[in-house]
This record gives C-alpha cells, sequence and structure tokens, in this order.
C-alpha cells in the first residue's frame, strides 16, 4: 500500500493536520518538523491507523477522545485507490471516509498478515534501532544467519539469547564435569545415597547371626557373676574380720579411760568459747562509747564557724530574674537606635509613593487593597489587552500568506488540466498480470515441454533388454505381473525341492561313508588272549599269593619254590607282575566282546543306511519332473516378448516397471504439449484486446502490448495523483484563509468589549480617563508599594515602644534591691550593682549547703553515742549471767571447771565414736557377734586367704566386664538394627537425588535443545536464502557507501560459518565487519534492512517504511545523500517517509534528481505543548 | 443372626520410598518417610477398633527389591498386636513379595498364614464359618491364570479367594495372573479379595470382586485417597462394603486452567487456590503436589521463559499454608500461546520463515544438531534412574518444548 493522503484530527498535538504523501515509485517523503514537533505523534500516528487506537492513549493529552480521528488516503499494489479511517472506540474501529463501518478485510487486503510487531520491527526504524542493529552484527562478528536475521526482523538479541541458553544449561550441567554445579552435585548426592543404602540395608542373615551371638554373650556372662559372687561373699567375711579387729581392742582401752574422769561436771561443749566471748562484747562496747563522744565533740565546733548573709538569701529569686533579664536588656539598648533609624526610612518612603500617585496623604488610598478586586480587575485587562494586540497581527498575517498559496495552487492546476479515463486498460493490465508474467508463463510451459522430452527418452533408455523402439514398445501387450510372479514363484518352489532332495541323497550318502570307515577301524586291534591264557595267568597269580601266604603266615620253608617263582626279583615284585598279567589278560578279553558289538552294530548302520538311499534316490525323480515342466512355463512367458531362456523373473519384473514409467512419461508429455498450444492461443486473443483499447502500434506480443499499457496507466495515474495532491492543498489552504479572517473579526469584537471595562476599572482605581495600560499598571506597584511600607511603620513603632519600657523597668528593679539588701553598692552603675548581688547570693547559699550537711552530722553522731551505752551495759549483763551458769566466782575458778569438763566429754565422744564406726564396718552384725566370728579365725591366716581370693574375683572380674562389653555392644548393634531408619533415611535421600537430577537434567537439556535449535534453524535460513541476496546487498551498501565498498562478501571461519566481509572499492581488498567504522557498519546495516524489506515486498503486500530520523548518524553531506539515494531506490518496492527535524536535509534532497524527494513541513506546535510531548 | 467383619487390603509395598520429590528442609520429611509403615499401623488400628475377625493382604506387602530386614521386624511386631487380639491375617505373595529377600527369611507368628506358591492352599475358619483360598506368586512373573488351581466353593460357608492379578488388563500395572471377572464368578465363592492394581476399583457385586487399590500412594500417579476395604458378612452374605481411608500424606494431580490470567500473580493466586480446595480435600493431611497450567493464554511465554521462577513460586504459594503442608512435587507448564504461530509460519518475513524452519527442525527425525550432550548426559546418570517421560528418552517432547522456548523468547510478541 502507498499513501496519498494522512489526515490527524484531535490526535496529539494536532487538533486538524493533514499530511499530503506521494506515493511514486522512486520518490522519498520527507516530513521535516522541529524537535517535539509532533514526528513522534505522526508515527504512533500511522501505527493506530493501522492496528487501532488503543483504549488508553496519551494522545489524548490536548483534546481528549471525542473527536479522535486518523484517515487515510492512497493506492493499493494494483494502483487502486483506498480510502479508510480509523475512528476512537472500541469493536471493529475501521471506517470509511463517510465515517461508516468498514469491514477490517478491507485492511487485511492492503497489508495481507502483518501485524504491530512486524510494522514495528520490520517497516520501522530509527537512529536507535539503526544502531543497535549494526553492534548485533558487530558482536556476531559479521555471522552471516544473524546479521540478515537482525536485519529482516528486527530482532538485534538473536545472539545473546542463544549464548543464555548455553550460560543457563553450563550453570546446571556444563558438558564438562564440575563439582560446584548443581547436576554434579545432586549426582554425588546419588552416588553417595546409593553406596550409604547398601551399608545401611540389614540383611536377614546379618540380623539372625547376631541375635545369635547376643543370647550366647548374655548366658556367659551371668555363669561369671554367679561365680563372682560366691568369691565375693568370702573375700567379705575375711575384710570384716581384719577390719573390726583393731577397733574391738581401741574399745577396751576407751571404757577404761571413761571409768578414770567419771567425777567431772559436765558442762555444754561451747562452754570455753562462749565465755571468751563474753569478755570481748564488754571491751568492744566500751571502745565504741568512747569514739562516739569525740565525734559529737567535733561537730559542735565546726558548726559555729558557718553563718551565711540572711537579707540576701531572701531576696535570692528577685536577684535571678535580675540576672535573667540583663541579656534582653542589652540586646535591646543595642537594636534601639536601629529600628529607630528604619521607622524614619519608611515614612519617607510612604511619602514619595503618595507624591508620584498625586495623593497627600496615605489615607486616600487606604481602601485601595493590595490584591483587592479592583488591582486583579486592572491587571487582567493590562494582560488581555496584550493579547488581543498580538492575535490580531497574526491573524491578518496568516490571512495574506494563505491568499498567495490559493492563487498559486488554483494557477497549477489549470496548467496540469483532466487526466484521461484508464480504468478498463488497467483492468486488462490486472487481468493478465492476475496470471502472472505472459512471457515467463509461456516460457514455463515450453521448459516443461523439453523436460517431458528429456524424460521420455531417459524412460525409454531405462527399459531393459529392449531394443526395438518407442512405439513397438507402447504396443507390445505383455503378460500380467500376477502371471509372472506365479511362474517365478512354481520355478523357484521346484528347484528348491529338487536341490532340498538332492542335498538329502548326499547326506545319506555322506553318512554310509562315515559307518564304513569307522567299522574298518574297528576292525583293526591287537590279537585277543584265548581262555586258556587267562586261566594261567590267573594260576600264576594265585601261586604267588599262596607262597606269600605259606612263608610269611604259616611259617612253611619254600626258598627253593620262592626262588623258582620270583627269580631274579624277588617274591613281591613278582606277585605284583602277575597280578598286572592276569588284569590285563582279562581286561583285553573284555575289550574284545566290546569291539566285536560295535562292529556288529555299525554292520547293521550301515545296511539301514543303503536302504534309505535308494529311497532318497527315487524320491528326487518327481521334483525333478515338476522343475523341468515349470521351466517351460517359464520360456512360455519370456519368448514372446523377444527375450532369451536365461531371462531372470528381475529383469522381466523391470521390464514391466520400467515400460509403466515411459508410458507414465508419455502422458505427461502430450498434456505439456497441449497445455502449451492453448496458452499461445489465449495469449494472442488479449493481446488484440490490447490493440483495441489503446490505438496505438500494434505490439509484437502480449508482454510488449502489457508494457506499453502499464506506462500509460502510470502516466495517467501520475497525473492524476498530482491534481489530487493540489486540489486536496488547495482545499486546505482555503480553509486556513477562512479561519484566519474569521479569527479577525473576532479579536475585534473582543476588543470593543474590552474597552467598556476599561473605563470602569480607571473609575475605580481613580485614575484619569486617558490613562493606558502601562500607566495603570505603573500605579498599581506604587498602591502597593504605599501599602507595604506604612505596614512595616506600625510594626516599627510598636517595636521602639517596647524596648524602651523594658530598659526603665529593669533599672528600677535593681535600685530598689541594691537599697535595700546591699547599700554599699548604692552609687555603683546599673549592670555592675547587678552582677555584684548576684555572686553575694551564690556565697551565701554555698555557707548555708555546708551548715546544712554540718547539722546533719551531728543528729548522726548523738544516735550512735546512745547505741554504744545500751550495748556496753548488754555485754556486761551476759558476762555475768554465764559465770553464773558455769558456778564459780573468779575468773580463775572459772576457767579451771571448764577444763575438767572438757576432759571427761572428750574421753566418752571416743568411746561412743568407736562403738559407731564398729557398727558402720561389722555389715550390720551386733558387736558381740563380731567379737565371736573374729576370735574364731587367727590373724596370720587372713591376709594369705584374701589374696588368694582377691586374685580369683579380678579374673573373674575382668572375665565378666568383658563379656558385659560384648553383650552391650551386640545389644545395642542389635537394638540399632531393629529400630534404626538407615536404610529408610538412604533410600530417601536416593529418591529426592534423582528428583533432582532429574529436573535439573531435564531443564539443561531444554536448554541445550533450544540453543541448538535456534543455531540449527538460522543456518537452514540461511540456506534457503536467495541465492542472488548477498549480490543484492551488496549492490545497496556500495550504493549507501558512495563506492567507498564496492559489494559484500560470504567468507568461511574455521567451524565452516559463513560471515560477511566487505569488499572495498578496489575490488580486491576485503574487510571483516569489525574493521569497520561504527557509521560504515551503520551502514551495512541499513543495507541489510533494505534489501530485507524488498524481499518481504516481493513477497507479500508492504506497509509504508517508516524512518524516523533515521539520517542522524550519517554525519556527512555525502553519506546522507547517498542513504537517501538507496533510499529512493527501496521506494520502487515500498513507499518510504522518512521524518527528521533536521532542515538541513532538505537542502541534501535538493541535490538529487527532480521528484526523487516529496517535501512536507508538519506544522508549527505551540512550546509549551511541545515540552508535554516530548 | 450371625455377623462378621473382615478387613481387605493389598500393595502395601512397606518401606516403599516416595518418588520424585525434590529434598526440601522445611518438608515434613518424618513423616513421608515413615508414611508406608504409618498406614499399616492405621490397618491394624482399624482391624482392632473394627474386632474384625481377620484381616486379608492380597499381595505385594513388601518390595522386591527392598532388602532392609527391619521391614521383616516392623512386619512382625504390627502382626502380634493383631495375634495379641486374636485376629487372623492371611496373606499372599505377589509379584513384589516372590522376589523378596524378607519373604524367604520371614518367619511368621502364630495366626498369619501365608498360602503357598507351589499350588492354591485352603484354610477354614471354624468360628466364623469362613474358607478362604489363596496362591501366592512364586516368581516375579506369572503369566498364567492362577485361578485354575482353586478349589470350587465349599458348600454352607462364606468362601473367600485371595488373589493377586491384573484381571484382564490394566493400564500401568503388569500383566501378570491374568485372568476374567467370568472366571472368578465361575468359581461361586461369595468374595474375591484382588490386589496389585493401585487404583481402588469394585469391578463386580454379588458376588463381589474388588480392588482396595494401595495403603499409601508414593508417587504422583497414585495420587486420591487411599486405603482398604471394610467388609461386614451377615447371615453368610455380604452385607456391607466400606473404603475406609488410612493414608497419611495425599497426592495430588492438580490441573490449573490459567486462560484467563493477565499477569503471573493473577495465576499464582488461582494457583493458591487450588491448592487450597486440594488440602482441604486431604483432611489434614500434606499433600505432595503436581502443579499441570493449562490453557491458552497471553502469559504462555512468560511461564515458559520464566519456568524457574513460576516454579519458585508455585513452592512460595504452597508454603504460605504451613511449612509442613504442601510439597510441590513439579510444575508442569502445559498451556499454549495465545499468539498465532500457526499463521506466523506462513509470512514471508524473517521471522514467519524461522518459525517454519524450527518446526521443520522440531518435527524432524534428524536431531544430529544436538550433538553428543545428551549422550554425556546420559552416560553420567546411573541406568535406570530417571523416569520413562523424561526428555531424554523423548525427543519429540524434548524438541517442541525447545522450539516454545526459542519461539516465547524471540517472537514472543511477534
Amino acid at each position: 500500500m502507498r499513501l496519498t493522503s494522512f489526515t490527524l484530527e484531535k490526535y496529539g498535538n494536532f487538533a486538524s493536520a493533514k499530511l499530503a504523501l506521494d506515493p511514486r515509485p522512486g520518490c522519498i517523503n520527507l516530513v521535516v518538523g522541529p524537535n517535539g514537533g509532533g514526528k513522534t505523534v505522526l508515527r504512533q500516528a500511522f501505527h493506530d491507523l493501522l492496528f487501532g487506537i488503543p483504549g488508553q492513549t496519551p494522545m489524548a493529552f490536548l483534546y481528549g477522545y471525542q473527536g479522535m480521528h486518523l484517515a487515510a488516503e492512497g493506492i493499493d499494489a494494483s494502483g487502486a485507490p483506498f480510502a479508510f479511517a480509523r475512528r476512537k472506540g472500541i469493536g471493529n474501529t475501521l471506517v470509511d471516509a463517510a465515517g461508516n463501518g468498514l469491514d477490517p478485510i478491507v485492511l487485511t487486503r492492503l497489508i495481507g498478515e502483518a501485524d504491530e510487531a512486524l510494522f514495528e520491527r520490520l517497516f520501522g526504524l530509527d537512529s536507535h534501532l539503526l544502531r543497535s542493529g549494526a553492534e548485533a552484527i558487530f558482536a556476531s562478528g559479521g555471522h552471516l544467519a544473524e546479521a540478515l536475521f537482525a536485519a529482516g526482523s528486527g530482532i538485534a538479541s538473536v545472539r545473546r539469547l542463544r549464548e543464555s541458553f548455553e550460560k543457563k544449561r553450563d550453570e546446571l550441567a556444563p558438558s564438562r564435569q564440575a563439582k560446584s554445579k548443581p547436576f554434579y552435585q545432586a549426582l554425588d548426592k546419588l552416588t553417595g545415597a546409593y553406596r550409604e543404602l547398601h551399608r545401611a540395608t540389614v540383611r536377614p542373615r546379618d540380623w539372625q547371626d547376631l541375635k545369635v551371638k547376643v543370647e550366647f554373650t548374655r548366658d556367659r556372662r551371668a555363669s561369671l557373676t554367679s561365680q563372682q559372687a560366691q568369691i565375693r561373699t568370702d573375700i567379705e567375711r575375711l575384710q570384716r574380720i581384719k577390719r573390726v579387729r583393731p577397733w574391738l581392742d581401741q574399745r577396751q582401752d576407751l571404757q577404761r579411760r571413761c571409768e578414770a574422769v567419771a567425777d567431772a561436771p559436765r558442762l555444754p561443749s561451747d562452754t570455753e568459747e562462749r565465755w571468751r566471748k563474753a569478755q570481748q562484747g564488754v571491751e568492744v562496747a566500751e571502745r565504741e562509747m568512747t569514739a562516739a563522744g569525740d565525734a559529737l565533740r567535733t561537730l559542735a565546733d565546726a558548726l559555729a564557724g558557718e553563718q551565711p548573709d540572711e537579707r540576701v538569701l531572701k531576696q535570692g529569686p528577685l536577684i535571678e530574674d535580675i540576672e535573667r533579664a540583663q541579656n534582653q536588656i542589652a540586646s535591646d539598648q543595642r537594636d534601639l537606635p536601629r529600628r529607630e533609624a528604619e521607622r524614619r526610612m519608611a515614612a519617607t518612603r510612604i511619602d514619595n509613593a503618595l507624591a508620584a500617585l498625586g495623593r497627600r496623604t496615605f489615607d486616600e488610598i487606604a481602601a485601595i487593597i493590595p490584591n483587592g478586586p479592583q488591582i486583579a480587575a486592572g491587571r487582567d485587562l493590562v494582560k488581555k489587552h496584550g493579547v488581543l494586540t498580538e492575535r490580531r497581527e497574526r491573524a491578518a498575517a496568516e490571512a495574506a500568506k494563505h491568499s498567495l498559496a490559493i492563487a498559486a495552487a488554483e494557477n497549477e492546476l489549470d496548467r496540469i488540466g483532466e487526466p484521461s479515463d484508464i480504468s478498463d486498460l488497467a483492468a486488462l493490465v490486472r487481468e493478465v498480470r492476475a496470471e502472472g508474467e505472459p512471457r515467463r508463463r509461456l516460457s514455463a510451459l515450453q521448459t516443461k515441454l523439453a523436460a517431458e522430452d528429456a524424460r521420455l527418452a531417459a524412460a525409454l533408455a531405462k527399459v531393459p533388454l529392449w531394443d526395438q523402439g518407442l512405439e513397438a514398445l507402447v504396443a507390445l501387450i505383455p503378460p500380467s505381473r500376477e502371471m509372472i510372479d506365479r511362474a517365478a514363484a512354481t520355478l523357484a518352489t521346484s528347484a528348491n525341492e529338487v536341490n532340498e532332495a538332492q542335498r538329502e541323497v548326499e547326506r545319506l550318502r555322506g553318512g554310509r561313508i562315515e559307518t564304513v570307515e569307522a567299522r574298518n577301524e574297528a576292525r583293526q586291534g591287537r590279537p585277543v588272549p584265548d581262555a586258556a591264557a587267562v586261566a594261567a595267568a590267573r594260576s600264576h597269580r594265585d601261586h604267588g599269593w599262596s607262597l606269600i601266604r605259606r612263608s610269611k603266615f604259616e611259617g612253611e620253608r619254600l626258598e627253593m619254590e620262592i626262588a623258582t617263582y620270583s627269580a631274579p626279583r624277588g617274591l613281591v615284585a613278582a606277585f605284583e607282575n602277575a597280578v598286572s598279567t592276569a588284569d590285563d589278560v582279562a581286561d583285553r578279553r573284555e575289550e574284545e566282546s566290546t569291539r566285536l558289538a560295535k562292529i556288529a552294530s555299525l554292520d547293521g548302520t550301515i545296511d539301514k543306511l543303503d536302504a534309505r538311499i535308494v529311497a532318497a534316490d527315487e524320491r528326487l525323480a518327481e521334483p525333478r519332473r515338476l522343475h523341468e515342466e515349470a521351466l517351460r512355463n517359464w520360456k512360455g512367458l519370456a519368448r514372446p516378448l523377444g527375450f532369451d531362456d536365461a531371462t531372470e523373473p528381475t529383469d522381466l519384473r523391470d521390464f514391466l516397471t520400467a515400460r509403466e514409467a515411459l508410458l507414465d512419461a508419455r502422458s505427461a508429455r502430450e498434456a505439456a504439449h497441449q497445455a502449451l498450444t492453448l496458452e499461445a492461443a489465449e495469449q494472442e486473443a488479449v493481446r488484440l484486446r490490447f490493440v483495441r483499447l489503446m490505438l496505438q502500434d500494434e505490439p509484437g506480443s502480449l508482454s510488449q502490448a502489457v508494457a506499453v499499457a502499464e506506462q500509460v496507466i502510470e502516466r495517467s495515474t501520475e497525473l492524476r495523483l498530482e491534481r489530487d495532491r493540489i486540489e486536496t492543498e488547495l482545499q486546505t489552504f482555503r480553509r486556513l484563509h477562512r479561519q484566519a479572517e474569521d479569527d479577525e473579526g473576532a479579536v475585534r469584537r473582543a476588543l470593543e468589549t474590552w474597552q467598556e471595562a476599561w473605563r470602569e476599572c480607571l473609575t475605580k482605581l481613580r485614575r484619569p480617563a486617558d490613562d493606558t495600560p502601562a500607566g495603570l499598571e505603573r500605579a498599581i506597584e506604587l498602591i502597593e508599594e504605599a501599602h507595604r511600607e506604612n505596614q512595616r511603620l506600625v510594626d516599627l513603632d510598636h517595636r521602639v515602644s517596647g524596648m524602651r519600657g523594658n530598659i526603665a523597668t529593669f533599672e528600677s528593679k535593681v535600685t530598689a534591691l541594691v537599697s535595700g539588701v546591699a547599700p554599699d553598692l548604692d552609687g555603683q552603675p546599673i549592670d555592675i550593682a547587678a552582677g555584684a548581688l548576684r555572686r553575694r547570693l551564690d556565697a551565701s547559699r554555698t555557707i548555708e549547703a555546708r551548715r546544712d550537711q554540718l547539722l546533719s552530722q551531728q543528729n548522726q553522731a548523738m544516735l550512735r553515742n546512745a547505741q554504744a551505752e545500751a550495748k556496753e551495759r548488754r555485754a556486761v549483763a551476759e558476762r555475768e549471767s554465764l559465770r553464773e551458769e558455769i558456778g564459780a566466782g573468779s575468773d580463775e575458778e572459772i576457767i579451771s571447771r571448764i577444763e575438767k569438763a572438757t576432759e571427761r566429754a572428750r574421753a566418752e565422744a571416743r568411746l561412743e565414736e568407736c562403738e559407731r564406726e564398729l557398727a558402720k564396718i561389722s555389715d550390720g552384725w551386733a558387736i558381740h557377734a563380731v567379737e565371736q566370728e573374729v576370735s574364731g579365725v587367727p590373724v596370720e591366716t587372713v591376709e594369705p586367704e584374701l589374696a588368694r581370693l582377691q586374685l580369683d574375683f579380678d579374673r573373674l572380674t575382668t572375665d565378666r566386664e568383658q563379656a558385659a562389653v560384648e553383650e552391650r555392644s551386640l545389644a545395642e548393634e542389635l537394638r540399632r538394627i531393629e529400630t534404626g531408619e538407615n536404610a529408610l533415611t538412604a533410600e530417601e535421600s536416593r529418591q529426592s537425588a534423582i528428583a533432582c537430577v532429574t529436573r535439573i537434567s531435564a531443564d539443561a537439556l531444554l536448554y541445550h535443545a533450544a540453543a541448538c535449535l535456534l543455531q540449527a534453524g538460522l543456518e537452514r535460513l540461511r540456506g534457503s536464502g536467495d541465492e542472488g541476496l548477498l549480490g543484492r546487498i551488496g549492490t545497496v551498501f556500495a550504493r549507501i557507501t558512495g563506492g567507498a565498498y564496492s559489494g559484500v562478501l560470504a567468507d568461511e571461519d574455521d567451524k565452516g560459518i559463513p560471515y560477511l566481509i566487505a569488499i572495498e572499492a578496489d575490488g580486491t581488498t576485503t574487510k571483516r565487519v569489525q574493521q569497520l567504522s561504527e557509521g560504515t557498519r551503520d551502514q551495512l546495516f541499513l543495507a541489510l534492512r533494505i534489501v530485507m524489506l524488498e524481499d518481504y515486498a516481493a513477497k507479500a503486500p508492504a506497509l509504508p517504511f517508516i524512518a524516523d530520523d533515521l539520517l542522524q548518524t550519517f554525519d556527512d553531506y555525502g553519506r546522507t545523500a547517498n542513504a537517501l539515494t538507496a533510499l529512493a531506490d527501496l521506494s520502487q518496492h515500498v513507499q518510504v517517509i522518512l521524518l527528521s527535524h533536521h532542515r538541513q536535509l532538505i537542502e541534501v534532497a535538493g541535490t538529487l534528481p527532480a521528484n526523487t524527494v516529496h517535501f512536507c513541513e508538519l506544522p508549527a506546535v505551540d512550546a509549551g505543548l511541545a515540552g508535554a510531548m516530548s | 443372626m450371625s455377623e462378621f467383619r473382615f478387613l481387605h487390603a493389598a500393595d502395601i509395598h512397606l518401606d516403599s520410598p516416595m518418588r520424585g520429590l525434590e529434598a526440601d528442609p522445611d518438608a515434613p520429611v518424618a513423616l513421608i518417610r515413615d508414611a508406608s509403615r504409618a498406614t499399616f499401623r492405621n490397618l491394624i488400628d482399624l482391624a482392632i477398633d473394627e474386632r474384625v475377625a481377620f484381616v486379608l493382604i492380597a499381595g505385594d506387602l513388601y518390595d522386591g527389591d527392598w532388602k532392609d530386614w527391619r521391614t521383616g521386624l516392623f512386619f512382625t511386631e504390627q502382626a502380634a498386636r493383631l495375634a495379641e487380639a486374636g485376629i487372623w491375617l492371611l496373606l499372599i505373595a505377589g509379584n513384589h513379595d516372590a522376589a523378596s529377600i524378607i519373604t524367604r527369611n520371614l518367619r511368621l507368628p502364630q495366626h498369619i498364614t501365608l498360602f503357598p506358591h507351589e499350588e492354591s492352599g485352603q484354610l477354614v475358619l471354624e468360628e466364623h464359618g469362613v474358607a478362604v483360598y489363596g496362591q501366592s506368586f512364586a516368581t516375579r512373573a506369572v503369566t498364567h491364570d492362577l485361578t485354575r488351581n482353586y478349589p470350587k466353593a465349599l458348600p454352607g460357608l462364606f468362601n473367600i479367594g485371595l488373589l493377586h492379578t491384573s484381571l484382564t488388563g490394566r493400564p500401568g500395572h503388569e500383566n501378570y495372573a491374568p485372568t476374567t471377572p467370568d472366571a472368578l464368578i465361575a468359581r461361586e465363592y461369595d468374595y474375591w479379595a484382588l490386589g496389585h492394581v493401585h487404583a481402588r476399583e469394585v469391578v463386580h457385586e454379588d458376588p463381589w470382586i474388588v480392588f482396595p487399590g494401595n495403603l499409601q500412594g508414593r508417587q504422583i500417579r497414585e495420587s486420591g485417597p487411599k486405603g482398604a476395604t471394610l467388609v461386614t458378612v451377615s447371615d453368610g452374605r455380604v452385607a456391607r462394603v466400606e473404603h475406609r481411608i488410612l493414608d497419611v500424606f495425599r497426592w495430588c494431580s492438580i490441573e490449573v486452567p490459567v486462560a484467563d490470567d493477565r499477569d503471573l500473580d493473577s495465576a499464582l493466586e488461582r494457583i493458591a487456590n487450588a491448592l487450597s480446595t486440594s488440602l482441604q480435600a486431604a483432611d489434614g493431611r500434606p499433600i505432595a503436589a503436581r502443579i499441570t497450567l493449562t490453557g491458552a493464554t497471553p502469559l504462555h511465554e512468560q511461564l515458559i521463559t520464566e519456568a524457574e521462577r513460576v516454579r519458585q513460586g508455585v513452592i512460595a504459594e504452597g508454603r504460605q499454608h504451613g511449612i509442613d503442608a504442601v510439597w510441590i512435587e513439579s510444575v508442569v507448564i502445559g498451556t499454549t500461546s495465545a499468539a498465532d504461530f500457526g499463521s506466523l509460519a506462513t509470512r514471508p518475513d524473517v521471522a514467519g520463515r524461522l518459525t517454519k524452519v524450527l518446526d521443520e527442525l522440531a518435527g524432524g527425525a534428524c536431531t544430529d544438531f544436538l550433538g553428543d550432550y545428551p549422550g554425556r548426559l546420559r552416560d553420567r546418570i546411573p541406568e535406570g534412574a530417571l523416569p520413562a517421560e523424561h526428555p531424554l528418552h523423548d525427543r519429540v517432547a524434548l524438541l517442541t518444548r525447545a522450539r516454545e522456548l526459542v519461539l516465547a523468547n524471540l517472537l514472543g510478541d511477534v
């Protein structure tokens, strides 16, 4: 599709705008507007026109949704005009010029399967996307498949995508083993779990063996324990005897000592300690009483020296107030002169303002309030006057400009005139083109006929065993395939049966030969001893035994007989030889009988084989007869075809197949011939129709007729389009002229209304009737200044009077205090007197604090003195009470009584302790029973017996402990086995590891497959591409670079992957993409994109190519001109619309051939709006 | 009126592990590990609580390749509880038991009868008027009809046949000891207690032919509630057949349609709701769920390209039900693209042609372009560890998914 006009209504910053576009092939539409002037809006508008305006669109920022409308007119691929529009709304928003709903199929016919993404990626390009694409080619090292894909899809990230797949795969499970990767970690876990499962599994036999061991060990330990218990009892008895014997002796001794001190007093055991503590208590109390009296006296002396000034203390709060106010008063005294000066200046400024306004007092303007309604109205009127004046001037200029444009357009229309009607001719061209290029159609049919001729000749050549020509072969009536198969099968079967019968005969004959050989071999052998020889050998053996028995066991003397029998070897050796000989003779007799039986058996076998051979020979005759019959039948099939008797079934089948192929080829050739004849006749009829419509020289062929017709149509269409464009412009200029005139009238009426309001305003502000807007603006400023200064004057008055009052009050307070509490300061400056008062107050407060502390200490000392006296009285009373309890008068008597009582108590205590120990160590036995047991055992026997028993006991202990350890270990093992979950845990780990391996390997495999699939896809895409693609890319690249490069080539890297290289102007020097400058890479990418667009346009309905500031990276004049030339070439295939804010492009475009660039300028946009849009 | 009850269970596979669950520190590991034992304890508890006369186990008490003796000890410990309660336990060996080292070595306590494998055995419980017939598998693969050896029903008794069989064949199960319902009916027994098929199925009523299913699901193919069949016999006739749920852990295969969802958060919310529903249906049991997202959705490309993020999101949704409640077995992206890749492949631009080429490659027989990576991967993984549906075993599925991944990344919005 190609657009001739594009209209935007209430869209973005456009209230109403119409772009007139040139649809001619070879012409670029250059749309220039300032930055922020609406290019982005225009680009979005193209998108919305084709694919609908979104429900929420930023393009409503100025005019809202109401009335938003986009409309386009143009021509389709066949040159037929179309018009459609897009309204804002829901559902089908496609409408015709009158606003009626249109079937979306109308648009589908124009743009085919293209969707939004295709429009954005293939048919849209800006400098940013151009640079991204160029960088993608650079990143891939010029990889051909990736470059083509990036240029043709607008997706620059294909390499990154493949690398990301590979990266993800390698992060999970790289091909090379890496312990840190999840797959290998999971495999390690799996291996560990297998190992752990094997280790932790308890087999039944293991458990049963362990259980037997546990029971055995338990029994053994029980036996050892029993033995040890018995020995322990004996040891304990002897140890008890050994233990109690010394204690029994000691008990007798202590009983005697107690009897010796029986007359001493009984006193409590702590009596001595209590007496000593009572004496010490009295001494301590007396010392404390003396110290308390001394402290009391010292404090009374200190108190007498501390006396503060009570008058000063009494006035303390007042003195503190004065000190606090002192800083404020000093500040007031400092600021007062400055504030008075400011007050005078404010009064002066008020006077000046009043004088400028022509007033004498402030009261005259007091009623006119700043920011009040009178002032605001005045300001509005001043501002409105400026706007109206400027608008009136602009409307007048616009009206003049559009008048000139209208006149120019009308002149142009008159010059062009009306084009002739070409609808019938165009319809005929479309009809012809719909069926393809006539010459190509005819040529294709001729080529097909030639191909079919060749195919027929080849088919004839492939027929085996045939040399009688095509027609004879066609006329031939061959046997059916079923007959051939049946005869061949019968022949093969009979041959097999003959072979089978023959093999059976040969097998039997072979068997007979082997059996005869075996029988002959059996007949050969050593001579066989007869029965007498056997009897003689046995008799000789028995005689030897008789000699041995009689000489050795019966004592007979048989030297002569023995010598006869055994000389010279000895009797035993001779006997052994006789035994061996007798056995050998008997064995040979036995072997012979076996051999004879075998020979008889083999003779029988030979007879049977002879009979079977005869029978087999007889059975062979029938298959041979059948085979001969089958052979005759086969020859009957082959000979009528002219083939000899040796013809194989395969040959005959191949012949039939080849003949059928030949018949097919012959039919196809006939069809191709008929099609060619028919096409030639139809083309001639159509050519005559062209001759009638064009009334020109008769063209030689239909192709020539179509070409001439297309030139006529093209010329007429161009004329029509030009007229349409100018008429559209004329309408626009007329509408704009009307709008300018309307605007001028409106401004005039607004100024009249303004005059009435102006007069009223001057009256309210008490201004002269002839005052100008500038004069009023100045008066308002003066009135506002007078109000501001008057407010300031009131404020300063208040501040000055406040300062003065503060200073006076302060001075009177200080004077009064001095006379009351410090007359000696009378006459001193106020601030010095105030400072002295403060210092005197601090000194008095310090003395007062020290005196309070001493009084508190005196009270505490008096309390301690009373406590010491009471304590001394209690200590004396306690000592005298104890003296009475002991029962003695003097201190020396008391000490003597205590010592005797202590001696008695000690003797009784030791006896008691001895008996307690005896009770403790005699295992619960009574003392008299123990005495009896001890008396029964002599002292000297105890130790040896104990040693013996202890040795036995220790040995048993060791054995029992070992048994116990073993039992515990085995029992623990058994318990662990029975209750453990090790195997379950290991199995669970195994399963979780399997799940993990499964997931990770599946994910890694997926990423790997995706990477490989993408790579293989791109390679196949490249491989299936147009052979001439590189050449076309090279041509466009040379065009864009202005011949700096003559083309591109594809070379292969080490892996056989093709990559792009650029050929310099000399035609021999090449550069890889990495060696190209950034700008040249941009040019290369543009070349690729242009070729991809051409490629698309050749296969499907194409959209306009929208390039947005595409050439801003083409930084010199020549490059830009070259790029424009290449885009002009592209416009032969698709319409090119180039948006730019670079006005110098117009200058560059001017250097191109006439009519190569159609220039459009976007309407100017308000600066504020432009900011909002950007 | 004389009445007794018995319990019919099968395919217990004691100590058989849960399959397909990845390690998760927050998962109820102990519960999952102990699940088959816990359900067996539940079976014994139920038998004692219901005071049944006997318990029937129709084969596959153990797993054939499981050798740990503790499993046998656990079984005898639980069987002893039945014996103490005076309840008989009658069982046959199935294809797994036959090969089990535990079966061969375990000495069974009193009140337990394992029917022989050489010929069919018979046990008459006089006090209940019941005759039970059964024959164990001698080897793992028994491919003939064992019921030919089963005797005719004894008149005047309630006759029960205990049999491990696939009947006429059931998907996902080896075709062992095949027979037909008609052949079973012809024996004139009152109840056929079958095992081997892990899904519960009442094949026939009067006479009753019942597969109780296994006690505890062990993988995603064994989803839904699992348990045993409690049968009440009154006056020599089956009066009631009830399915009692005994499992402690539930497998759920959840399909979540996301066609209407416009963003991932919305889809995740839908998944959370589906999980919540399944969790409620599991009556407080933890669940292991396979989430399969379905439907033609604009989210398809995002789901494909951010599969791991989606998986983590689903796991997080599951975790919101409590760390011991939900375990995500896997997340299957079964959605299709809302974009029309079919018409894209007919478009003449590069993107359209690439789509067509990818279709051809993915659907073609040649996979040489994958190189030796798949082989290397397979060589590193122990044989038999991967499930049958793994992409290493199914190149067609692998390439189909790879194609979707490529298109989703490259042309998602073309």
